[in-house]
């Protein structure tokens, strides 16, 4: 039988291998397998949603860079670290452009748009129009 | 090093600190100790810190932000408070000394009703100094100085849009009361204003140099939510705003017949002024509250009254001087057919006359003269001419007044609820009865001044007056109700009455007259700002009026019957005593703009007048304020101690952990 520690690795390499659609049974037989005891399953995305539900945290994207950069630049790296960064780099740049050119809009113009102005807002401030 | 080394190494430290750990524990525990002991004998009433640095100082007064269809009128502060150095402005030297040389902006200028006139204040705004305005009320009060507009009501009157709109009723207006300030002002009684006047003086110059900080100075705090017009605050909800409004009486002297005709007499009831609660308004329309009442109850103990040809309809309409709130949403409503109830309604054409009693208590001389002011543009001018005529004739066989019929174009109507009517028929024959002719002979106009002093109700001839202006518009609505056929009987106007209802409009409320019909109105001197809408509350002054109105145009009284059996003989209960056969009723005073269920905005062609909300009650803390410099002393020095200290405490730190590795 395996160690655990290989069947971890065995575990990690199949997983990275993974793209888009689940594996089914079919695939006990897969080379990297034999001898594992046990199919493993994909992740039942690559990530697609699970980037997704990050596009809308810029903040997090920031993050993500700054905290793994030094990992993605490692040659021994998953190549899905560099893509995920690149992700990110983009996600970042498009948020900053898209609020650098909103806030000021929405700011100076919030009254002069009327009641579209108060739907759109969560809180409008007191005091002014 | 892996991570489970690290571990051991800790718990290591652990245990060798455990002697050091219960010392320490033993340190904090004197330390606390020490301080509730210290708390505990603190014995003076002011344990707070913010207490013993600011005072806070109670106002009498202060001016609200309002809102129309054009944008803001009124004041409001920042939101965290206008803050100022107290400044006193008592003389046209210190008035001078703050344009040119106060330095040590920003200011909260204290001063007196003489000087809160236009001209000073653009000139102390122009300064960019002054961050809030204090007036003490207990200055000598002016004798000349209005601050309503020059023609109250006329931008939206029925004049809009002509020449008559910009004519000057009141030439001493200022525009205050519908003027915007971008800073608070707060009106101070007595005592208030005894401590802000002495402190204030401290801070003046002396021989043309300011004393040094520290110098007193107040945070005035009324800040508003609403912002923009009415249709925006609106919108967004009642948190924000809320309409203006109140309820009008109406009483006639016979009940409500299908197909019946009208002759209207109309008096305001609401004051303006700039402070809401010194709405006193003893000119503006108490006289004519008691001079209509008055007319009323002689009418009504005439026998024949219920027998002329017309009804007669006496109304009390509020929210008056807001563009005619109350009378233009009876207007709506006959024009509607629905006044006074939609089963028996009466509609323009069945009104034949309109007296509207405006201000009627400065006359010239006891014989007046009296003023009777038409619409030149009636589509009707035969019905008006005719009804002037007979009004002139009654006004000028009573006391021995004399009469004056203007018929102006250059100028129109005055500043009057007939206006909102004509609005909607202009060929209604009305009639504007006043005691001026082309100017308000009223130079208090809209303050808080025109009150029991403008209108003594001790003094005799003023009381003589309005009870002869009462009999001259008794006669005169008994002839337009009668068609003008026959003589007018002999009717007497009771001068008691009308001494004890003015006392009771402009000096105190509670007042006998109040509680014989059963309203126990607490001592107050009585303010009639219209105030905001409200469906569940009754003003206890309106309350009162209505009730001496049902007792005046009451035709008959049951004062044996109980509350239970006098409903039950469809009779109206007013008090023990008071059970009468009498018409009279509340009806909603709120702008026909609103839409009654939700206040949202209906109709853009009535006024919106509402009134911003605001949090907390407006509030003024004095304080001592510290020059900038020492300001930023005080905070340099306080980044050295931060320094200092971890410069001290880092390497103590090191050294303890060395020392114990």
């Amino acid at each position: 039988m395996l160690s655990e520690a290989d069947r971890l690795n065995i575990c990690r390499k199949y997983k990275s291998t993974c793209s888009g659609f689940q594996r089914t049974a079919s695939d006990r037989h897969h080379p990297l397998l034999e001898g594992l005891g046990y199919a493993p399953t994909c992740p039942r995305s690559n990530g697609v949603h699970f980037l997704a539900g990050f596009a809308a945290l810029p903040w997090l994207h920031l993050i993500n860079i700054l905290w793994f950069f030094n990992e993605a630049r490692r040659p021994g790296s998953n190549p899905l670290f560099k893509r995920y960064l690149l992700f990110s780099a983009v996600n970042i740049i498009v948020w900053i452009v898209a609020l650098a050119v909103w806030i000021p809009i929405y700011q100076s113009n919030r009254a002069s748009w009327g009641s579209f102005g108060d739907d759109i807002s969560i809180v409008i401030p007191k005091g002014i129009a | 090093m892996t991570l489970s080394d690290g571990r051991r190494r800790g718990h290591q430290q652990q245990q060798q600190q455990g002697s050091g750990g219960a010392l320490r524990l033993a340190l904090v525990v004197v330390a606390v100790a020490m301080l509730q002991v210290q708390v505990a004998r603190a014995d003076d009433t002011l344990n707070k810190l913010s207490d013993k640095v600011y005072q806070s100082i109670p106002l009498l007064d202060f001016c609200a932000m309002l809102l129309d269809s054009d944008g803001e009128v009124g004041c409001a502060s920042s939101l965290s408070g206008n803050v100022g150095v107290l400044y006193s402005i008592q003389s046209d030297a210190d008035l001078s000394f703050f344009i040119h040389s106060a330095e040590r902006s920003p200011y909260s200028v204290v001063t007196t009703p003489a000087y809160f006139n236009l001209s000073i204040i653009e000139q102390l705004e122009a300064t960019g100094k002054m961050n809030g305005l204090i007036i003490l009320s207990d200055a000598t009060r002016p004798t000349q100085s209005s601050h309503a507009p020059k023609c109250p009501n006329c931008k939206h009157g029925l004049y809009a849009n002509t020449d008559a709109a910009n004519y000057a009723w009141n030439p001493e207006g200022s525009g205050l009361t519908h003027r915007r300030f971008q800073y608070p002002i707060y009106w101070l009684g007595s005592t208030s204003a005894e401590t802000i006047r002495n402190r204030a003086l401290s801070n003046a110059p002396k021989s043309g140099v300011e004393p040094d900080y520290p110098l007193w100075a107040v945070e005035m705090n009324s800040f508003m939510y609403a912002g923009g017009d009415s249709n925006i605050c609106l919108r967004r909800g009642s948190t924000w705003c809320e309409p203006l409004g109140s309820q009008s009486i109406w009483g006639s002297t016979r009940p409500i017949r299908s197909g019946d005709t009208y002759v209207l007499a109309t008096a305001a009831i609401d004051a303006l002024s700039l402070f809401h609660k010194q709405s006193f308004g003893a000119e503006a329309d108490a006289a004519a509250v008691v001079a209509l009442l008055a007319a009323a109850d002689a009418l009504a103990k005439e026998p024949t009254t219920i027998t002329l040809p017309h009804n007669i309809m006496f109304m009390l309409l509020n929210g008056e001087k807001f563009d005619y709130t109350g009378s233009s949403a009876i207007a709506n409503q006959i024009a509607t057919g629905n006044f006074p109830s939609a089963s028996k309604a009466f509609g323009f054409d069945d009104i034949k006359a309109v007296l509207d009693v405006e201000q009627i208590g400065l006359l010239d001389s006891a014989t007046g003269p009296i003023y009777l002011h038409i619409d030149s543009n009636s589509t009707d001018p035969v019905a008006v001419a005719n009804v002037a005529s007979i009004v002139n004739a009654q006004v000028t066989a009573t006391a021995g007044f004399a009469a004056n019929i203007i018929n102006n174009t250059a100028t129109g109507l005055p500043p009057a609820s007939l206006q909102a009517f004509l609005k909607e028929s202009r060929g209604i024959p009305g009639v504007v009865v006043t005691d001026h002719g082309l100017t308000f002979n009223n130079k208090l106009y809209g303050t808080p001044f025109d009150d029991a002093t403008l209108v003594n109700a001790s003094d005799a001839a003023t009381v003589n007056n309005i009870c002869n202006v009462a009999l001259a518009i008794a006669n005169s609505l008994y002839a337009l109700a009668s068609d003008n056929s026959g003589s007018v009987p002999a009717m007497t106007v009771n001068c008691t009455f009308v001494q004890s209802l003015l006392t009771c409009l402009t000096v105190n409320e509670k007042c006998a007259l109040f509680q014989q019909t059963g309203n126990n109105l607490p001592s107050n001197l009585p303010s009639r700002y219209v105030s905001v809408f409200r469906t569940n509350t009754i003003f206890a002054f309106i309350y009162a009026l209505r009730d001496v109105l049902a007792v005046a145009v009451a035709s008959d009284s049951q004062p044996s019957l109980s509350q239970k059996a006098c409903n039950n003989a469809k009779l109206t209960y007013i008090a023990p005593g008071l059970c009468l056969n009498t018409t009279v009723a509340f009806i909603d005073a709120l702008s026909p703009g609103f839409d009654f269920d939700n206040f949202a905005i209906k109709n853009q062609r009535w006024n919106l007048w509402a009134e911003s909300v605001w949090g907390s009650d407006p509030s003024m803390n004095l304080f001592l304020r510290a020059s900038y410099s020492s300001e930023v002393v005080i905070i340099v020095v306080g980044f050295i101690i931060l320094g200092i200290s971890i410069a001290v405490v880092w390497p103590v730190r090191q050294l303890i952990h060395k020392k114990y590795e």
